[in-house]
């Protein structure tokens, strides 16, 4: 468990999953996600939470808005950063304040250079990542299960340059493991 | 076979110089030249004041065998130019993708150096690629112009940091089919 200022970061379970289907069901949230299919039914989406959940989570943490689930934030193995946010939470710099404690808990621990990604039309999430200083390592067409392929942009984040933004930021001293 | 020569010899020549392999012995002038505050607030990631050591860290990563990303110092000793004119070098990605990135001393510029690389880096393509990408600073428009001269088509707006300046820079987005 992660508390900040505004949210609770908690291991994800599988009574999440109407929440997470139904955000899987909004497109201003799925656009920026390659892996959901479009058109999607809650019905199905609904059975891929479930499957998510029970089999696919993994390191994946449910953001909490005042007892609302409104997001993912997750770091896995490879480390490879990836977070979305409802979009009825957006606009508030919740996501930041989410990925940014993650990031302090993976670098407080020792944890290697993190990746991560954006779609290159993706200014919101761009903005987010350059906050914790991540560098543009490159960028990749990729393709997606909606068919056609995308721009993303991929970049990094090394220990030395976290620790230069982390000094240069206000408020991340309020971010508390329990 | 083409390729293999290449690979085999290392170099890329152009007119007036030509592509190689990064020496020991470019650890000063790499300081020299980065050092540059012109120099650095043009790239990401080179900090300013350019710290003690860090010309001698990149020539280290750039001979190191294994790694994703090719580097080349545009030597103008063919032509009675200066041993190191600037910097190339290309970051592969997956599926054949990389990311292509460069820059030249001060001291050389407005003389079509950085177009002439990357133009023998697209014509060579080194590393067999399909798609090759680069980003451009908006407020450096001759670097975009170096890429639109090799063939690159602008791709879209983002956003990155510069270290050296301390601050978020507005950039452009190009890609190269080849």
């Amino acid at each position: 468990m992660i508390q900040t200022k505004r949210l609770t970061l908690r291991p994800v379970s599988t009574a999440d999953a109407p929440a997470l289907a139904t955000a899987m069901c909004d497109w201003q949230v799925v656009r920026w996600l390659t892996a959901i299919p479009w058109p999607y039914t809650f019905e199905r989406s609904l059975a891929d939470s479930h499957w998510f959940l029970e089999k696919q989570a993994g390191p994946a943490l449910a953001v909490m808005v005042q007892g609302q689930f409104a997001g993912v934030v997750q770091i896995d193995d490879s480390p490879t950063l990836g977070f979305w946010l409802d979009s009825r939470f957006h606009g508030q710099g919740l996501m930041t304040e989410a990925v940014m404690a993650s990031v302090a808990a993976h670098f407080r621990e020792g944890g290697a250079t993190l990746a991560s990604s954006h779609h290159l039309e993706n200014t919101a999430s761009a903005r987010v990542l350059i906050k914790l200083g991540f560098r543009t390592t490159g960028h990749e067409l990729e393709p997606t299960v909606r068919g056609g392929a995308v721009v993303m942009r991929r970049m990094a984040l090394t220990a030395a340059d976290w620790q230069a933004s982390a000094t240069a930021q206000d408020g991340w001293a309020d971010v508390n493991k329990i | 076979m083409m390729l293999e020569v290449l690979k085999a010899e290392g170099q890329i020549p152009t007119t007036r110089f030509v592509l190689r392999p990064v020496r020991k012995s470019d650890a000063g002038l790499f300081a020299m030249y980065a050092g540059d505050r012109r120099v650095a607030e043009a790239t990401q990631g080179i900090p300013h004041p350019l710290p003690p050591g860090a010309a001698e860290a990149f020539v280290t990563r750039a001979m190191a065998t294994g790694h994703d990303e090719d580097i080349w110092v545009m030597d103008g000793t063919p032509s009675g130019l200066a041993e190191v004119l600037g910097v190339a070098s290309l970051k592969a990605m997956d599926r054949g993708q990389s990311e292509v990135a460069f820059w030249v001393a001060p001291a050389f510029w407005n003389i079509g150096i950085a177009s002439e690389a990357v133009q023998a880096l697209v014509a060579a393509n080194p590393q067999d690629n399909k798609t090759m990408f680069a980003e451009a600073f908006q407020d450096n428009p001759r670097s975009a112009r170096v890429l639109t001269n090799a063939g690159f088509q602008y791709l879209g707006d983002a956003e990155s940091f510069s270290v050296a300046r301390n601050a978020r820079v507005q950039t452009w987005t190009y890609i190269r089919k080849l």
